[in-house]
This record gives structure tokens, C-alpha cells and sequence, in this order.
């Protein structure tokens, strides 16, 4: 319990910087089942906050998990789990082998893998579709494929984009008790931009907002805790 | 989606007329340019056949006509091929002997082939007479003109036969020893005359296994195999002996030399023939005769030396002086071996050649 | 995706297309088929044949595996790494492609003398020539086919840990299989049709390809027709089962998202640097042509006419098989070589009953054999017309013209600058479908040259050799295509490669 209270994410003067405008993070501590929702108008940048800490796009400052600063990491060493606006589903795999990914990246067996992917597409009501082709699915289905292969392996911080988008309401709660459900098992905390606001609001711990600093600050965008 | 197929469809139909348009206009205009299909044949003129070397740009041919014109009021027409063994193809065509009148520029070994289709007869004229050299003169074939000829050996670099260097071989065997292991240049013979002419020399006196392993390459033609000897792949190549005469405009003639096999040198003649049709065509067409006379003259005679860089088949020709140090033939090796001779030389080169090492 | 129903009704377009593969292929194939003997049959099986093809399979299988492994790290790192370094070896790899094959024999053999290597003229020789000539192609082929992918996808790989070896095992290589196996393909059909590297660099006999056979029986006089015909069937046998391979591939292949693409851009960077080195190679080539007395300065014209409109019919030749929807057709003369069309066309049409102009064969004659190549390139591309923006554009008041250029042409601009190019240059370095039907009237620049040669007027050959590569040279200045920008709008059509 006291683990679970201390500090795990660390975000000191986390900076983006872009020619005509600079997007910064001052600070920031989250603990290890912190859910936060990102708040700000459309085109702000919370998309690009979170490809920053995914390491996708370049950014300044520090950036630590577990008292280990991983801002230098690439992208692939950062063990960040992101799940994408476009769901970005690998149209070569089915359904079943995206879940896979993460897991066969990491050199975990044949069987495990499939039994843990199985598993959990069936929590996700996916289990008729665990073959289908990726084109086969519907939007829903996509979504929740692309939320499994990014949870599955376990990671340190998931981020998540939109992730309820064009879903219905039975669907987005699905979804959004499963993510909650797996994120407090394993400790992981969450860093969420969505629209559908109710939801991702009631149960956030941490609001993260945007503001706009004005001209004397040269067009600096920050998000600061509410 | 249909109205917008419409759309692209007409759009393209319309582009696609517009551009067929434009098309049809630069096809029309090429084809009016080139001339057979549209050209009439000149009411007075011969219709030759022959390949490119003799019938293109810078050729004799070509180099002649206005000559020929002015002085018999006879037109020329050329028709080319790729090659020599091209022409065998065009005269199996009827349609195409009966544009042609004469075929020129084959060997003997190509007029024996095509004598079927030829006017074996040498009757022009009774005053018809020309001075041939006697070597040409003893192989003369009815209906054969002899127009050139040209000795074949291999021309050497010097500087690669220096003394305690290589020595020059004196036999044909000479070639089988280790030291001109991969030192010469052949052409493939069933690609090339000369090399064709090279293995029916050696033919009975080398076995082709064996050679084998000591030739560089079998070039596919005469030029790609010279080119080679210029890049100074190997010190020898085959080639007529009137390549002397090319080092000679280079002025280093005195670089290159030829070989003089003990067994003598054979020898290529070129000439040309008349198209079989109904009737004596000496007769039906004056100009074929006109045409003849024309190129058996010594001024042409001296033309074809520069144009063809072949030696010429009459006595008392002025040659060149760049040709002054191309010898006249000794001895002649091969004589007309006939062409069974040489599809049984075809016929076992394919297989006595392969072999599974490389 | 084929666009619905074509205005051209079923019946005519097949009926068309019937005249065209009479035409195109039966008409000439009979003709020739009528004059052979019953020998035709003991050369088809004999063993010196068999032996030929054994060893042209071997050869192309060897290369082709010589090849992959050098050309797939070197595409996968050109891909990833997008440094000056990098654009300079593809820029040096586009002008090796455009080279003329008997400059790249003449290379290989420099180079091994260079090294003492006595056995100039070897099957080494020629697989170390096939290999210098297909890794541009080959390499080129595997990064464009990289670069197709969605780079967001890429980035996604990333955040699920893989590492870049990883990448490429995981998801570019399992994604790009087939089309990389579509390059192969047709880095086989070059091989398989490769002539002058083979006869060039060989050693001759037996040291040759079914391609080779095929000449060296046409050299020859009429007994031979019937040895060159059967090695005609082999390699048209041949021909077409990689070819069926290639389709079978491409249907099964994976249908690579375009999305993220933007329209190209419309202007052009570095125009200027383009115009100077267009001028100076123009000037190089004046100062030749200034001191020749008319002849190569009309062979030259005679390449640059015939390069021209094969240029320009190739291209109208796929449209209007594609609106015929014959897609088959489109493909069929690579079912066969240039070498092999040529000469059936030759027996057919230069020298028979009738003749034909020797230009006007040559365009058509060309325009057939570079039908399959632009087809492929051309077909997608019509395939993945955006009619619902043209309806937009002709509800804004555009006529189908107004629209289709508006739409369209932006589209298909540069793609149809670089299918010209690229056709240009292949024809103006073409032989083997020139040869035979040079006449003293028709005498483009290839044969031009190699009349030269036969005439001991070597600096004349030179000079000619060296046009050819300045032109396919200033034709590689306007080759290149526009890329897309990342992350740009969505749109629905996809495309396979």
C-alpha cells in the first residue's frame, strides 16, 4: 500500500518545443495507479504530450519511472504502452496475433502467449473474433484489439488517445471498467485524452489541463495540475 | 458513382482523341519520312540487299549512289539486315526477292545456301571480263560476282612477343601449348564468319575440346572481339589481315603484327548474286548489269577498300596508303568447304563445347 | 479496384483485343511456325538444349539469391536512414539503372583486370555483371516498398518494445514479403531476358543463356531456325510461369495503406540545379555533335524520335488498354523477350509480303514490349480515381475536363513525368528490339554505334556510346517522383505492391 503511495512517475520541466510555440509539463508526480485526464481545447498538443513520453517525438527535461529516468531511452526501451488515436492495428496479423505483439517482442512462449491473449480477449467480449482479419472488425472491435496489445505485456505507463472514440456507451464502459481493472492489478498508472469527458473525469485522480500562457510568455502552452 | 465513371470516361475519351489525334499525326508524318512502304521504285534503278556494314550511313553503298546515278541514270535502292545470315531470311520471302534484284555482301559459304533462289549464271555480256586475281579467279562459282575478299589470321601486339616474352606460334597446334593459355580472341562460329572460318581452318587439326581451354573468349562478332584486343585483354585476335591497315591510319602500325600459320591463311570472299525471276534478269532489268560493271571497276574497287576495309578482287587496284602493309595472301588454307562442311562443324561444336566446369 | 462499367461495350473490347493478340503474337508466331521443319521437335528436347536451360536457371537462381542478400540490409538502412549520404547512393543507384548494359560489361572487366584476374570471360564474370546491374534495381524496388509504410505503424511497433531488428522481422518484413518477392520476380524476367552481358562477358559457348541461344541461332543462317525456335518455346515457357508466379504473388499480396499520404506537392525544389545540369549536358553533347559530318547527329535524332514516341504510345497504349479493361493483354508481352518479339515481328512484318516502316515497327514493336512495365504502374493509378471528388469539383461548376485536371492530373503528374522518363531512357539504351530492323534509312544511335565499330572508326563508336549516356543521363534529371507527405489526409483507396 505504501509502494502504491509513493511517487513512481516523475515529470520535471518536460518541455516540447516546436518554432512557433513551446508545450511544457512543469512538473509533475504520479503514483502508481494515478489515472489522469488531460484536458485542453482541440489542436492544443495533448496528443503530441503523449507521443512526447512515449519518446516519439523529441523532448526536454526529465522524465523518470520507479526513480529511473528514462527521457534518453528510444522509444522501444521505454516499456510505455500507447494506445493510438488510429489504432494503428497491423493489417498483415489477425486479431489474435496484434494482442500477441508485445508479448512475442519480449520472448514470451508460444503457448503463454496465446493462453494470456485468449484470455483476455474474451474479457473484452472478442472471443468469436480472435482469427477475424483486422479489416473484418468493426470500429469497437478495433479498439479494444488496440487496448489489448498495449496492456497485455504489462507496462509501466499506459497512455491512451482517444480511446473511446466512436464507441457507444455500452462499449466505452466496457472498455473503460476493464482498463481500470487491469491498471490497479498491476500498478500502472494512466495518462488519458479523451472527449467523452464524464467518464474519463469521474474517475481521474489527476487533472492534467492546458493553458495558454499568452504572448508575454512567447506562446507557451502548459499544462499544470488542477 | 456512375456519373462519375461518365465523367473519367469521357474525360479520358476526350483527352484520349485529342492525344490519338496528336498521335496519329506524328505516325503519319514518320511513315511519309521512311521510305519503303509509300516510295515507289525509281522506273530505272536496282533494288540491292545487303547487311548494314555495306548498306548503312558511311557505307559503300551509300557513298556510291549519286556516282552510280550520274553515271548509268540508274537509281539504288538499299534494303539492309543485321547481318549477312539475315539475308538467307529475307530471300525465303517471295514478296521480298520480288523487290530485290541482287544480293550483295554474302560469302560463298551463304551463296551456296542460297543458290535456290539466285540466277546462277555469270553471263552479263560477252565483253565482260574483269581482271580477277587468280586466287579468286580459281574459286569462281556461276552466278557468284566476287566483290572483296579478306585473309584471316591472327593479328598480334607486338610488345606482348618481345624476345624472352611469349613467342609466336608458327602451326596451328602451336595454340594448344600452356604459354597462350587464354592469350587469344575467337569469334563464336555460329555467330561470326571469321569465326566461322577460324574453326573450319583449324577444323581436323585442333580438337575444339581442347581449344577450348585455351581461348579468352569466343566474341559474339568481329567488332566485340577487336574492341577486346584494343582493351588489351590478350596480346592476339582473330581478324582479317586488313586490320594492319586500321593500326596504319593510327600510326602505330608498327605495334601489330600478323601471324603466318605454316598451313597458310584462309580466305573470305565476298560478292554478290542476282535474285532468281521469271525471264534472263541481264535482260529484264539493264540496270542490274550497269550495276555490276559499276562496282567491278577500279575506282570502286578502290571504294570498297576504304569503305569496307576489305582488300579488292582486281588486279592493279591503287590501294591506299595505310594498306600498304597489309601482305597479299601466300597461301591459301581453306577453299570452298561447302556448306554440309560446316553444318557438321555446328552440329558437333554445340556439344563437343559443353562441358559442367566453369 | 476496377471503376465500374466501361463505356466500351463487352463484345467490341474483347473483339479488339482478339485483333491485338493476333496481331501482337499469333499472326508472327504462325508465320514462323509454318517454315519449320521436323528437326524443330529433336532440338527442343536435344541435350545440348536442355543443358542451356539447365544453366540459365541456375545462373538467374543464383543471382537472385546473390542479390537479396545484399540489396535487402542495404534497402532496409537507405529506408531508415535519411541522411545526404544516403540520397547520394540512391541518386548513384538511379544512374546505374539508366546505364546501357555493354558499358556495365565494359566496367566488370576493367575492374577484374584491375585485380589480375586472368579468366576475364567467365560465368563468374557475368553473375558479377548481373549482380552490379540488378542491386540498383532491386535495391530501389525493396526501399520504395519500405517507404510505403505507414511510419505511424512503425512508430507503434516502437512503443510495444521492438527493437529495430525486431522492426523489421515482426512487421516490415511479414507485411512486404510479396512485394519484395514482386521485385525478384522481375529482376528474374531480367535475367532470364538478359542478352549483351551474357554474350558480351560469357566467354562464349557454352557459356550462354536460352536468350543467347536464341541470337547466336539467328546469326546463323536457315538451318538454325528451328534450334532458335525451340529455345524461343523454352524461354516463352519459362517466361510465363514466373510471370503467373508474379500474379498469383501480387493477388495474395497485402494491400498497403495509402492514407497517410498527401497529394504530392505541386512545385518543384530545386529546379535551377536541374536546368544547369540539363545545359551542360546539352553542351557536351553539341560539342559532338559540331564535329561530326551529319550521320551521328541523325542517328541521334532517329534514337531521340523513336525514344519519343515509344515514350508517349506506351503510355496511351496502357490507358487505352485499360479502358478496354484488358489487363491480361497488358501483361502478355512479358511473357515473352525483347529479343523474341523482335525477331517474330522481323520475320513477320519487315521482310514479308508487305513491309512496314522500320520506325514505325520499332515504336510499335517497343511500345508492346514496355506495355506490361507501364501497365503496372499506370493501372493502380487509374484505379484510384477519387470520383466523389470529381462529382465535388463538377457540382462546383468544373466540366468533366475542368475536373479531371483540377482532381486528377496533380495526382497523376508526376507519376506519368516519371513513367516517360523511365521509358525514354529504356528505349534509347535498347538494342536488341532495334537491330534487326535497321536499314540504311533507319539507323538509330545503338546501331549506329556498333556500325562504327565494324568500320575500325573506334573514336566515332566512342563518341556515340558516350551520347547515349548523356541523354539517358539528362533524361534521369526529370526522373523522380514527388513523395507524399507524412501524416496526411486520410483517404479511402488502398493500394497492393
Amino acid at each position: 500500500m505504501e509502494k502504491m503511495n509513493q511517487a513512481y512517475v516523475e515529470f520535471k520541466s518536460f518541455l516540447i518545443e516546436f518554432p512557433d510555440f513551446r508545450l511544457e509539463l512543469p512538473s509533475l508526480e504520479l503514483r502508481r495507479n494515478d489515472w489522469v485526464s488531460v484536458q485542453a481545447p482541440s489542436g492544443f498538443g495533448k496528443t503530441t504530450l503523449l507521443r512526447a513520453i512515449a519518446g516519439l517525438d523529441p523532448a526536454k527535461g526529465q522524465l523518470s519511472i520507479d526513480g529511473k529516468r528514462i527521457d534518453g531511452f528510444p522509444v522501444h526501451e521505454r516499456n510505455i504502452g500507447f494506445v493510438f488515436q488510429d489504432h494503428l492495428l497491423f493489417s498483415h496479423l489477425n486479431a489474435l496475433e496484434n494482442v500477441m505483439v508485445g508479448l512475442k517482442l519480449r520472448g514470451v512462449n508460444e503457448d503463454e502467449s496465446l493462453l494470456k491473449a485468449t484470455e483476455l480477449m474474451n474479457k473484452l467480449d472478442l472471443e468469436g473474433r480472435i482469427h477475424a482479419p483486422i479489416q473484418e472488425l468493426s470500429g469497437g472491435e478495433r479498439q479494444r484489439v488496440a487496448l489489448l496489445r498495449a496492456l497485455i505485456w504489462v507496462p509501466q505507463i499506459l497512455l491512451l488517445d482517444e480511446p473511446f472514440k466512436g464507441l457507444d456507451e455500452t462499449t466505452q464502459r466496457q472498455m473503460s471498467d476493464f482498463i481500470r481493472q487491469f491498471v490497479a492489478e498491476h500498478g500502472i498508472p494512466v495518462l488519458c485524452v479523451s472527449h467523452q469527458n464524464e467518464g474519463n473525469q469521474a474517475w481521474a485522480t489527476v487533472s492534467l489541463v492546458g493553458q495558454l500562457l499568452g504572448e508575454k510568455h512567447h506562446g507557451t502552452r502548459t499544462f499544470h495540475r488542477r | 458513382m456512375q456519373g462519375s465513371q461518365a465523367i473519367v470516361t469521357l474525360t479520358l475519351m476526350k483527352s484520349f482523341r485529342f492525344s490519338a489525334l496528336i498521335g496519329i499525326a506524328i505516325v503519319i508524318s514518320s511513315v511519309l519520312g521512311s521510305c519503303s512502304f509509300f516510295s515507289k521504285k525509281a522506273p530505272l534503278g536496282v533494288s540491292i540487299l545487303t547487311y548494314s556494314s555495306l548498306g548503312s550511313k558511311g557505307g559503300f553503298l551509300r557513298a556510291v549512289e549519286p556516282v552510280f546515278l550520274a553515271e548509268t541514270g540508274c537509281a539504288l535502292k538499299v534494303e539492309s539486315t543485321m547481318g549477312a545470315a539475315q539475308v538467307l531470311s529475307y530471300l525465303e520471302e517471295p514478296g521480298a526477292r520480288e523487290r530485290i534484284d541482287v544480293v550483295m555482301g554474302i560469302d560463298e559459304l551463304l551463296f551456296e545456301r542460297a543458290q535456290s533462289y539466285l540466277y546462277l549464271s555469270s553471263e552479263v555480256s560477252p565483253d565482260f571480263k574483269p581482271e580477277y586475281k587468280s586466287f579468286v579467279k580459281a574459286r569462281s562459282k556461276a552466278g557468284f560476282f566476287p566483290v572483296d575478299y579478306g585473309a584471316l589470321s591472327f593479328i598480334y601486339r607486338k610488345e606482348a612477343f618481345k624476345p624472352g616474352l611469349l613467342k609466336l606460334p608458327s602451326k596451328l597446334t602451336d595454340l594448344l601449348k600452356p604459354e597462350y593459355r587464354k592469350k587469344f580472341i575467337l569469334q563464336d562460329p555460329r555467330a561470326s564468319s571469321p569465326g566461322m572460318l577460324f574453326f573450319l581452318f583449324s577444323d581436323g587439326i585442333l580438337k575444339i575440346s581442347d581449344l577450348r581451354k585455351q581461348w579468352l573468349t569466343l566474341a559474339p562478332s568481329w567488332d566485340a572481339s577487336y574492341k577486346m584486343f584494343l582493351a588489351h585483354d590478350a596480346p592476339m585476335v582473330w581478324s582479317y589481315l586488313s586490320s594492319l591497315a586500321y593500326h596504319a591510319t593510327q600510326h602505330d602500325e608498327a605495334q601489330y603484327g600478323y601471324v603466318d600459320f605454316e598451313e597458310g591463311l584462309p580466305l573470305q570472299i565476298e560478292g554478290m548474286s542476282v535474285i532468281n525471276k521469271v525471264g534472263n534478269p541481264f535482260k529484264e532489268n539493264p540496270c542490274i548489269e550497269k550495276w555490276i560493271r559499276f562496282v567491278l571497276t577500279k575506282p570502286m574497287q578502290a571504294k570498297l577498300v576504304e569503305k569496307q576495309w576489305m582488300m579488292p578482287v582486281l588486279e592493279g587496284v591503287t590501294l591506299p596508303d595505310y594498306f600498304k602493309g597489309v601482305p597479299e595472301i601466300k597461301k591459301v588454307a581453306v577453299g570452298n568447304e561447302g556448306i554440309s562442311r560446316v553444318d557438321s562443324l555446328v552440329n558437333r561444336f554445340g556439344k563437343e563445347v559443353q562441358s559442367d566446369s566453369w | 479496384m476496377i471503376p465500374g462499367k466501361s463505356r466500351v461495350p463487352r463484345w467490341l473490347s474483347i473483339l479488339i483485343q482478339c485483333g491485338l493478340v493476333f496481331f501482337i503474337f499469333l499472326y508472327p508466331f504462325l508465320t514462323l511456325m509454318n517454315k519449320l521443319s521436323s528437326s524443330f521437335w529433336s532440338e527442343l528436347f536435344s541435350s545440348s538444349t536442355l543443358y542451356i536451360v539447365k544453366q540459365t536457371l541456375w545462373m538467374t537462381g543464383v543471382s537472385l539469391l546473390l542479390v537479396t542478400v545484399v540489396a535487402l540490409p542495404l534497402a532496409v538502412w537507405l529506408s531508415r536512414h535519411r541522411t545526404p549520404f544516403s540520397k547520394y547512393i540512391q541518386s548513384g543507384f538511379q544512374v546505374m539503372w539508366i546505364l546501357p548494359n555493354f558499358v556495365f560489361a565494359f566496367l566488370v572487366v576493367g575492374v577484374l583486370k584491375l585485380f589480375g584476374v586472368v579468366e576475364l570471360y567467365s560465368l563468374r564474370t557475368v553473375l558479377v555483371a548481373w549482380f552490379l546491374v540488378a542491386l540498383p534495381f532491386v535495391t530501389i524496388g525493396f526501399t520504395l516498398a519500405l517507404d510505403d509504410l505507414d511510419p505511424r505503424e512503425q512508430e507503434a511497433m516502437e512503443t510495444l518494445g521492438a527493437t529495430p531488428r525486431q522492426r523489421f522481422w515482426f512487421y516490415d518484413f511479414p507485411k512486404l514479403k510479396r512485394a519484395f518477392a514482386s521485385t525478384l520476380f522481375h529482376q528474374l524476367w531480367f535475367f532470364l531476358t538478359s542478352f549483351s552481358l551474357v554474350v558480351l562477358l560469357g566467354g562464349g559457348p557454352p557459356h550462354e543463356t536460352i536468350e543467347v541461344s536464341i541470337y547466336t541461332s539467328l546469326k546463323m543462317d536457315e538451318v538454325n531456325n528451328e534450334r532458335a525456335f525451340a529455345f524461343v518455346v523454352w524461354q516463352i515457357l519459362i517466361l510465363c510461369l514466373v510471370r503467373l508466379a508474379l500474379n498469383w504473388n501480387e493477388s495474395k499480396a497485402l494491400p498497403v495503406g495509402q492514407e497517410w499520404r498527401a497529394a504530392p506537392s505541386p512545385k518543384e525544389k530545386r529546379w535551377m540545379g536541374k536546368l544547369l545540369l540539363a545545359l551542360l549536358l546539352l553542351l557536351v553533347s553539341t560539342f559532338f555533335l559540331v564535329q561530326d559530318d551529319g550521320d551521328l547527329l541523325s542517328s541521334l535524332v532517329t534514337s531521340l524520335a523513336l525514344s519519343l514516341l515509344v515514350s508517349v504510345f506506351s503510355i496511351f497504349f496502357s490507358i487505352f488498354l485499360y479502358r478496354l479493361r484488358a489487363r491480361l493483354l497488358a501483361e502478355l508481352a512479358a511473357w515473352t523477350s525483347p529479343l523474341i518479339l523482335s525477331w517474330l515481328w522481323w520475320r513477320a512484318y519487315a521482310i514479308g509480303n508487305f513491309t512496314i516502316p522500320s520506325l514505325l515497327l520499332c515504336v510499335a514493336v517497343q511500345t508492346v514490349l514496355f506495355a506490361p512495365w507501364v501497365s503496372r504502374m499506370i493501372f493502380p493509378l487509374l484505379d484510384r480515381t477519387r470520383y466523389s471528388e470529381l462529382q465535388a469539383a463538377q457540382s462546383l461548376g468544373a466540366s468533366p475536363f475542368r475536373a479531371w485536371r483540377l482532381v486528377e492530373w496533380p495526382r497523376l503528374r508526376a507519376d506519368f513525368r516519371f513513367i516517360f522518363a523511365w521509358i525514354f531512357g529504356l528505349s534509347l539504351a535498347e538494342v536488341s528490339s532495334v537491330i534487326l530492323f535497321s536499314k540504311g534509312d533507319f539507323e538509330p544511335l545503338a546501331v549506329w554505334v556498333q556500325n562504327q565499330f565494324s568500320r575500325y572508326h573506334l573514336g566515332d563508336a566512342l563518341k556515340g556510346t558516350i551520347l547515349m549516356i548523356i541523354y539517358s543521363l539528362f533524361v534521369l534529371i526529370f526522373l523522380g517522383k514527388s513523395e507524399g507527405v507524412k501524416h496526411g489526409k486520410n483517404e479511402s483507396s488502398l493500394r497492393r505492391i
